[in-house]
This record gives C-alpha cells, sequence and structure tokens, in this order.
C-alpha cells in the first residue's frame, strides 16, 4: 500500500506557501534610449540602466550589457499570473504603435516570475491579446 | 678470534644504530609527505565541496525550504531577519535586470547573497539578493 502511494505524484509540492507571481514588462537592447521608453509611453519605470551601468552602482558586480526599462505589474503577488498580464496590458496595449517600434531595436517581453505553483494556464483571449501586442514571454518557475 | 667476533660485534651494533636511524629518516621522508599531501588534498576538496554547497539553486530545488534556508543563512551573516518575500522579489529584480530569461539558471552565495550567472567558460556577478536590483 505505501509502494502504491509512493508511486503518486505530488502535484501539489507547495501546499504550505500560497503562490506568489511577479510580472515585469521589459524592454532591453543595446541601442535602446531608456529616456525614449518613457516619453514614448508616458509611463514610469520601476526600472532603467544604460548599457555599462552596474547593479546599485557597485563596481563588484557585473556591468549591464543591455539598456533596459522595465515596468512591474503592481498587483498583489497572490494574484494570478493572468491577472497580472491583464492588469499590464491594458496599460500597454492603449501604447501598441509605440511598442511595436522599440521591438524592432530592442527585446520587449513579460518576465514572469512563479513561486510554489506546478505551473501555470493562460486563456485563449489572454493568449490572443498577448499575440495581438508582439510582447514575449518569459516565464521562470521558481 | 673470540677478540674478533667481539670486536666485530661491537663495531657493527653503533653502524646498526646508525642504519635504522637512517632507514627511519628515510621512511619517514617517503611516508609523511605523501600523507601531508593526501591530508591537504583532502582539506582542499573539503573546502571545494563547502564552497559549491554554499551556492544555493533555488529553480533546481523547487521548495519553499531553499528560500526559508537562504534567508536564515543570509540573517544569521547579516546578524538581522531577512524576509524570505523581498529576498524572492530581490533575486527577480536583479534577474530581470540582468536581461535573463526563465531558462537561465542562477546561483546565490547563502553567505554573501551574491547572485551568480554561470557560463560555460566564467560566472558573473549580477547583483545581490539583500539588497536587489
Amino acid at each position: 500500500m505505501q509502494t502504491l502511494s509512493s508511486l503518486h505524484i505530488n502535484t501539489d509540492a507547495h501546499d504550505e506557501t500560497p503562490p506568489e507571481v511577479g510580472v515585469a514588462l521589459r524592454i532591453f537592447g543595446n541601442d535602446l534610449d531608456p529616456d525614449a521608453v518613457t516619453k514614448a509611453l508616458q509611463l514610469s519605470p520601476d526600472h532603467l540602466h544604460r548599457v555599462g551601468d552596474r547593479p546599485n552602482g557597485d563596481a563588484k558586480y557585473a556591468a549591464y550589457k543591455h539598456a533596459m526599462w522595465l515596468l512591474n505589474s503592481k498587483l498583489s503577488r497572490e494574484e494570478s499570473l493572468e491577472a497580472h498580464l491583464t492588469h499590464l496590458l491594458s496599460l500597454l496595449e492603449p501604447k501598441q504603435a509605440q511598442i511595436a517600434l522599440f521591438a524592432k531595436i530592442a527585446t520587449v517581453d513579460f518576465s514572469c516570475d512563479l513561486h510554489f505553483v506546478s505551473g501555470f494556464s493562460l486563456s485563449p483571449q489572454l493568449v490572443n491579446r498577448l499575440a495581438h501586442l508582439c510582447v514575449g514571454l518569459s516565464v521562470t518557475v521558481w | 678470534m673470540l677478540e674478533s667476533r667481539s670486536l666485530a660485534t661491537s663495531f657493527s651494533r653503533p653502524i646498526l644504530i646508525g642504519l635504522a636511524l637512517v632507514i627511519v629518516v628515510l621512511l619517514s621522508m617517503i611516508l609523511v609527505n605523501p600523507i601531508q599531501n593526501l591530508f591537504s588534498q583532502i582539506d582542499s576538496t573539503t573546502a571545494r565541496t563547502t564552497f559549491y554547497q554554499a551556492r544555493v539553486k533555488p529553480k533546481q530545488r523547487g521548495d519553499d525550504s531553499t528560500w526559508k534556508e537562504l534567508a536564515k543563512h543570509l540573517g544569521e551573516k547579516a546578524g538581522k531577519k531577512v524576509d524570505e518575500r523581498k529576498l524572492r522579489q530581490n533575486v527577480e529584480s536583479c534577474k530581470n535586470a540582468a536581461g535573463l530569461g526563465g531558462d537561465v539558471s542562477i546561483e546565490i552565495d547563502d553567505q554573501t547573497g551574491d547572485i551568480f550567472l554561470k557560463t560555460k567558460m566564467s560566472e558573473e556577478n549580477i547583483g545581490n539578493a539583500l539588497d536587489g536590483c
């Protein structure tokens, strides 16, 4: 009996800690001017840096290879991935033309960090909206 | 005849003692060095193992105990309580700022909190889990 139960795969291994989700829009590239992104999108980034800058200005860290403009989803980390992406899409869809211009010279993606989840699913509507905005999806399941 | 035998005995005893001493010295030279080398190798192996064990790969473990352990280790080192959720957000911020994709693995030093991106040829310190980026 014990052998049988040990064969079962635990699909809810993280039941002690509630899931956490963090999502950020990243626009990064060698030729990117982060200030130009701020101006074009009329949004204040949560983080920006230029090529050669270092984390916290400390020389012990490796210099950044790209310039970066980053906007975090401000939703609670207990919200679902779908909710975070929907929230960011509602901010970004009106700026679709500007984002498309930056996508020509830089990488534009939603960086998603998922903690204590076994996986995720997205609705067809959301996938359609993501595809329409031509923004990549980078998912880290920690 | 008797005289010559006792002479030989009295002459050979110091030589035998001398020879024994030389053999002991030689043996100690032959054996002690390898033993010392062996111990130093064990030491360096242990040190190396400890070094690698100090790096945490939360992504590979996939459970919350890794983050708890990391927060505990860093808190003990810093002499303050380290918030586990904040720690996760800081690591995310450094990974995101470095432009890393979800398929890239990082390691965190559980003594300093430094976050390392390892490549085939080298490794880069891309930030710190206590400070964020």
